[in-house]
C-alpha cells in the first residue's frame, strides 16, 4: 500500500543508501515525525547520529497497516531541540536517551532525567515523582530483590494499599553494547548480540544477522532462514511456558507453577538438541546458521515437541480451570488500548490490549514470508489477557513447528557474507517472544558500522507496566510485573 | 488452679517438639503434591537450630519493642497451648475465662508481632502489620463466635469441660450448629496460620506478604523464636479444632497409660488428617487478592454467627 508520506519507505530487513534517507531541517523533521505519530503510526526507533560536534536525529517509523517501515533524518544541529514527548508519549524514553547519549536537550520535555547512566550516585538516587499528603507513603523496592531476578529500582507512591504512581529506575546493567559495536563488526560483536537480552538470544542474533545481510546485499540460505524461524518459536515456547508458570507461582497456584518450570526446561532442551545450547547461543550468524540438525535429530525434536506440548496443555488446563486463579487475574493491572497505543506498546503485552501488532505478520522477513503464524489477540488488557495471549501463542507456535518440522527444506545453512555496503542504513525487525526487536545499522564511508541502534521490546513496554499499576493494590505489583516480564539488561544495553 | 507437674511438663514438651514437625510435614506434603521431593519433615528443627546459633543483625532504628516481641510471641503461643487439652482432658493450665484467655493470649502475641513489624520502620514490615491487623479484626470475632457455639452446648467456656462434654452420649457430631462452627473455625485457621487463600508462607515477594513481611527484619535467635512461636500457634489452633469438634479418643482425668497411648494415637491421626486437608486446600487454590480476604473472613464470621443462632433454633 502506497501512502502519501515525505518519508522514504523500505521493507523490513532491507537496506538503503544513507543519501536516500530524506533530510530535513530540524523543525521540519520533528513536524513530519509528529504528523506521522499523530496519524497513529508507531515509533520503532529514534536516535542520534553524531557528526563531528553536531548531531543528526534519525526516526524509524513502522506503518503496520501498510507493512512498511519509514525512515527520515534531520540536518545536523547542536544545542537543543523541541521535545516531541509533550505531544507524543511514544517519544518519551527515546528523547531522554538522546539527551543522555549526546547531550542535546529536548526542550519542554516533561520528565527529563537519565535513562541508564548514574552520574556517579546510582540510578536509584535522584529525583523521583512525589505525591504529597499526610496519608501518602513511599515504598522503595530494589535494586536488590528477594528472588533471583535482575536489578531494577521501583519507587511507589501509595495511599494505603493503593498505588498512585510508580516510577521505574533502571540502568544497573548498562554495559555499553551500542558503543562497543562502533567501528565493527568486531569478532566479539555476534556474541554481544546474543547476550543483549539473554532470554532473547535468537531474537537479537537474528535481527543482527538480518541487518548485516541487508547491508551486504545478500540473504541467508533458505534452510538457515527456516532454522532461525524454528529456533525463534522454540524460544517463544520456552519463555511463554515459563511465564505461565511464574504467573501461577505469583498467585500461589502451585500445580501449574511447578509443572511449567519443568516443561520450560524441556523446551530449552529442544533448542539444545538443535544447536547444543539451551538458549540458542552459537546458532545464528550473519550469513546463515552455524549449526544444522540432521534428519535423526529433527525427528527426535518433533517427537519430544509433541510430549512437551501435551504436558503444557495439561498444566495450562489446571490454570484456566481454577476459579481462584481467574478471579485473581481478571481486572488486575488493566491497561487501556488507547494508552497502549499512545505509549507504543509492543509484543504480547500490546496484543493483550487488543492491538493487532506482530512483526511476523506486519513486517515478515526470512521464513515468515512463506509461513504465517496467526496473530494472537485478547481484548481486555489485564493480567488475564496477557496470560491468555501467551497461551494462544504457545498453541500457535506449537502448530507452526509441527507444520514446519513435517516439511523440512533442503540445502546449505551457511553462505559467506560479502563486505558491507558503505554509507548505507539497514533496519531489521524481529518479533522476539517479548515483542519487537529493532536493530538499525548505519555504515560509514569505510564500510564499517558507524552507528548501531538496538531497541529491545522492553524499552517500549516498561512505561506500560508503570501505567498498569496506577490505582492497583501494591500487593498486585509482583503479579503485574510478571505478566509483562520485561528485560532489564535488554533495556540497559 | 491445680497443677499436675507431669501433665504440665508433658504438654510443654509436646507443644515445643510437635509443632515444628507438623509444619515440616505440611511443607513436605505440599512438595509431594507438586511432584517435588521437598524438604524432609524434620528440616524445621534444623532450621530453628541454625537460627539459634546465628548472629543477629538489628536495625539501628529498632527499639526495645523489637527485641521484646519475639519472646512475647513465643510465650503467649506456648501458654495458650497449655490451656488447650491435647491428649488428656483437664489441660495443664486452667486460667479463669477458659477459651477467652486463649483468644486473649493469642491476640497479645499478635499485637506484639505487629509492633515488632512496625518498630524498625521498614516499608515492608509496616505493610505486613497493617494487613495482619485488618485480617485479625475479622478473624478474631469469627473464632470467638465459633467457640461460643460449642461453649453454649457444653454449658461452659472451659476448654477441658467442653472437650469432655463433647464426648458424652447426648452430643451429636452432625449438629448443624457444629458443622457451621467447624467451617468457620477452619477458615480462621487458614487465616491465622498464614495459609494459601489468605497468605503464602513460601513466597519471596515482599510486596504480597502478610506474616512474613513482619519477620523480614528479624534474624538469628529472634527469628528462631518467631518461627517457633508461629508453628506452636498453628499447632494450638489445630488442636483446638480437632479436640473440640472431634474429641474421639481424648483421655479423661486419671487415665491409664494405655488410655493415654490410645489418646495420643488418635490425636496424631486427627492432626495429620487436618493437615492433609490444609495441604489439599493450599495446593488446589490460588492466593486471594488482598482486598478479597475480608470477604472470605466475613463469610467465616457469618457462618459462626449462624452457628450460634442455630444452637438456639435446633435445641
Amino acid at each position: 500500500m502506497k501512502r502519501d508520506t515525505p518519508f522514504t519507505l523500505l521493507t523490513n530487513g532491507t537496506a538503503l543508501s544513507w543519501a536516500d534517507v530524506p533530510e530535513w531541517p530540524l523543525a521540519e523533521f520533528l513536524r513530519n515525525v509528529g504528523a506521522e505519530l499523530g496519524r497513529g503510526e508507531r515509533l520503532s526507533s529514534f536516535f542520534g547520529v553524531p557528526e563531528g560536534d553536531a548531531l543528526r536525529l534519525v526516526a524509524v517509523l513502522a506503518f503496520d497497516a501498510g507493512n512498511t517501515l519509514a525512515v527520515g533524518r534531520s540536518q545536523s544541529f547542536s544545542g537543543s531541540f523541541p521535545a516531541l514527548t509533550a505531544t507524543h508519549a511514544q517519544a518519551h524514553l527515546f528523547e531522554r536517551e538522546i539527551w543522555e547519549q549526546h547531550g542535546v536537550v529536548p526542550e519542554n520535555h516533561p520528565w527529563l532525567k537519565p535513562v541508564r547512566k548514574d552520574h556517579g550516585a546510582g540510578p536509584a538516587v535522584g529525583d523521583f515523582f512525589r505525591v504529597d499528603g499526610r496519608e501518602i507513603h513511599e515504598v522503595a523496592v530494589g535494586p536488590v530483590h528477594a528472588g533471583i531476578i535482575e536489578p531494577g529500582h521501583f519507587r511507589f507512591q501509595c495511599a494505603g494499599e493503593e498505588v498512585l504512581h510508580l516510577e521505574i529506575a533502571l540502568g544497573f546493567q548498562h554495559r555499553g553494547v551500542e558503543e562497543a559495536i562502533a567501528g565493527g563488526p568486531h569478532r566479539a560483536t555476534v556474541y554481544q548480540m546474543e547476550t543483549v537480552a539473554g532470554d532473547t538470544t535468537i531474537g537479537h542474533a537474528t535481527a543482527y544477522a538480518n541487518a548485516l545481510e541487508a547491508l551486504a546485499g545478500t540473504e541467508a540460505p533458505l534452510r538457515a532462514q527456516w532454522l532461525r524461524a524454528i529456533a525463534l518459536e522454540l524460544e517463544r515456547l520456552a519463555n511463554h511456558t515459563g511465564d505461565l508458570g511464574a504467573l501461577a507461582g505469583d498467585v500461589a497456584f502451585l500445580p501449574t507453577a511447578s509443572a511449567c518450570g519443568k516443561i520450560r526446561g524441556d523446551f530449552l532442551n529442544l533448542t539444545a538438541l538443535l544447536c547444543g545450547n539451551r538458549f540458542g547461543r552459537g546458532l545464528v550468524r550473519p550469513g546463515g546458521c552455524l549449526l544444522d540438525g540432521d534428519t535423526e535429530r529433527l525427528s527426535q525434536l518433533r517427537k519430544r515437541l509433541e510430549t512437551a506440548l501435551a504436558e503444557v496443555q495439561q498444566a495450562a488446563a489446571w490454570l484456566w480451570d481454577a476459579a481462584s486463579v481467574r478471579t485473581r487475574f481478571e481486572h488486575t493491572g488493566h491497561l487501556h488500548a488507547k494508552q497502549a497505543a499512545a505509549i507504543g506498546l509492543v509484543g504480547p503485552a500490546a496484543r493483550a490490549c487488543g492491538l493487532v501488532r506482530d512483526v511476523r505478520f506486519d513486517h515478515p522477513t526470512g521464513w515468515h514470508r512463506f509461513a504465517q503464524v496467526p496473530v494472537s489477540v485478547w481484548p481486555d488488557g489485564d493480567v488475564f489477557a496477557r496470560a491468555r495471549v501467551r497461551w494462544l501463542e504457545i498453541q500457535r507456535s506449537g502448530d507452526f513447528l509441527r507444520e514446519q518440522l513435517d516439511a523440512v527444506p533442503e540445502g546449505e545453512t551457511m553462505s559467506s557474507l560479502p563486505a558491507l555496503a558503505p554509507n548505507s542504513l539497514a533496519v531489521a525487525l524481529v518479533e522476539g517472544w517479548r515483542g519487537e526487536v529493532c536493530h538499525v545499522a548505519l555504515t560509514g564511508a569505510d564500510g564499517k558500522l558507524r552507528r548501531y541502534k538496538i531497541t529491545d521490546p522492553s524499552f517500549h513496554n516498561w512505561t506500560g507496566l508503570a501505567l498498569a499499576l496506577r490505582g492497583q493494590a501494591i500487593s498486585d505489583f509482583p503479579l503485574c510485573n510478571k505478566s509483562f516480564n520485561l528485560s532489564y539488561c535488554g533495556f540497559d544495553l | 488452679m491445680n497443677l499436675d507437674p507431669l501433665n504440665f511438663l508433658g504438654q510443654t514438651l509436646a507443644l515445643l517438639l510437635l509443632a515444628p514437625l507438623l509444619s515440616g510435614c505440611i511443607k513436605n506434603w505440599k512438595a509431594k503434591l507438586q511432584n517435588r521431593r521437598g524438604p524432609r519433615p524434620w528440616q524445621v528443627y534444623f532450621d530453628i537450630a541454625k537460627f539459634l546459633r546465628k548472629d543477629m543483625v538489628i536495625s539501628e532504628h529498632a527499639s526495645w519493642v523489637f527485641s521484646f516481641a519475639p519472646y512475647v510471641v513465643f510465650l503467649t503461643a506456648l501458654l495458650a497451648g497449655l490451656m488447650v487439652p491435647m491428649i488428656n482432658a483437664p489441660a495443664p493450665l486452667r486460667l479463669f475465662g477458659g477459651v477467652l484467655a486463649v483468644v486473649g493470649l493469642l491476640a497479645l502475641g499478635r499485637f506484639f508481632l505487629a509492633l515488632g513489624g512496625l518498630d524498625p520502620a521498614s516499608a515492608f514490615g509496616g505493610m505486613g502489620s497493617s494487613r495482619e491487623m485488618t485480617i485479625s479484626a475479622i478473624a478474631e470475632p469469627a473464632m470467638m463466635l465459633a467457640i461460643f457455639t460449642v461453649a453454649i452446648t457444653a454449658g461452659s467456656t472451659d476448654l477441658s469441660q467442653i472437650a469432655q462434654s463433647t464426648q458424652s452420649a447426648t452430643w451429636k457430631l452432625l449438629n448443624p450448629a457444629h458443622v457451621l462452627a467447624f467451617a468457620a473455625m477452619f477458615v480462621v485457621l487458614l487465616a491465622e496460620t498464614g495459609r494459601i487463600p489468605v497468605d503464602n508462607p513460601a513466597t519471596h515477594l515482599e510486596l504480597t506478604m502478610i506474616h512474613e513481611a513482619m519477620l523480614l527484619e528479624y534474624s538469628g535467635r529472634y527469628l528462631a523464636f518467631m518461627e517457633w512461636g508461629a508453628s506452636i500457634k498453628q499447632l494450638v489452633l489445630m488442636t483446638l479444632l480437632v479436640n473440640v469438634f472431634f474429641p474421639v479418643g481424648l483421655a479423661g482425668p486419671q487415665a491409664s497409660v494405655a488410655a493415654l497411648g490410645i489418646s495420643l494415637a488418635a490425636y496424631l491421626a486427627k492432626l495429620l488428617a487436618l493437615s492433609a486437608v490444609v495441604v489439599v486446600v493450599e495446593t488446589t487454590n490460588a492466593k486471594m487478592r488482598l482486598f478479597r480476604v475480608p470477604d472470605l473472613l466475613s463469610t467465616a464470621f457469618v457462618l459462626a454467627a449462624l452457628a450460634l443462632l442455630s444452637t438456639f433454633l435446633f435445641q
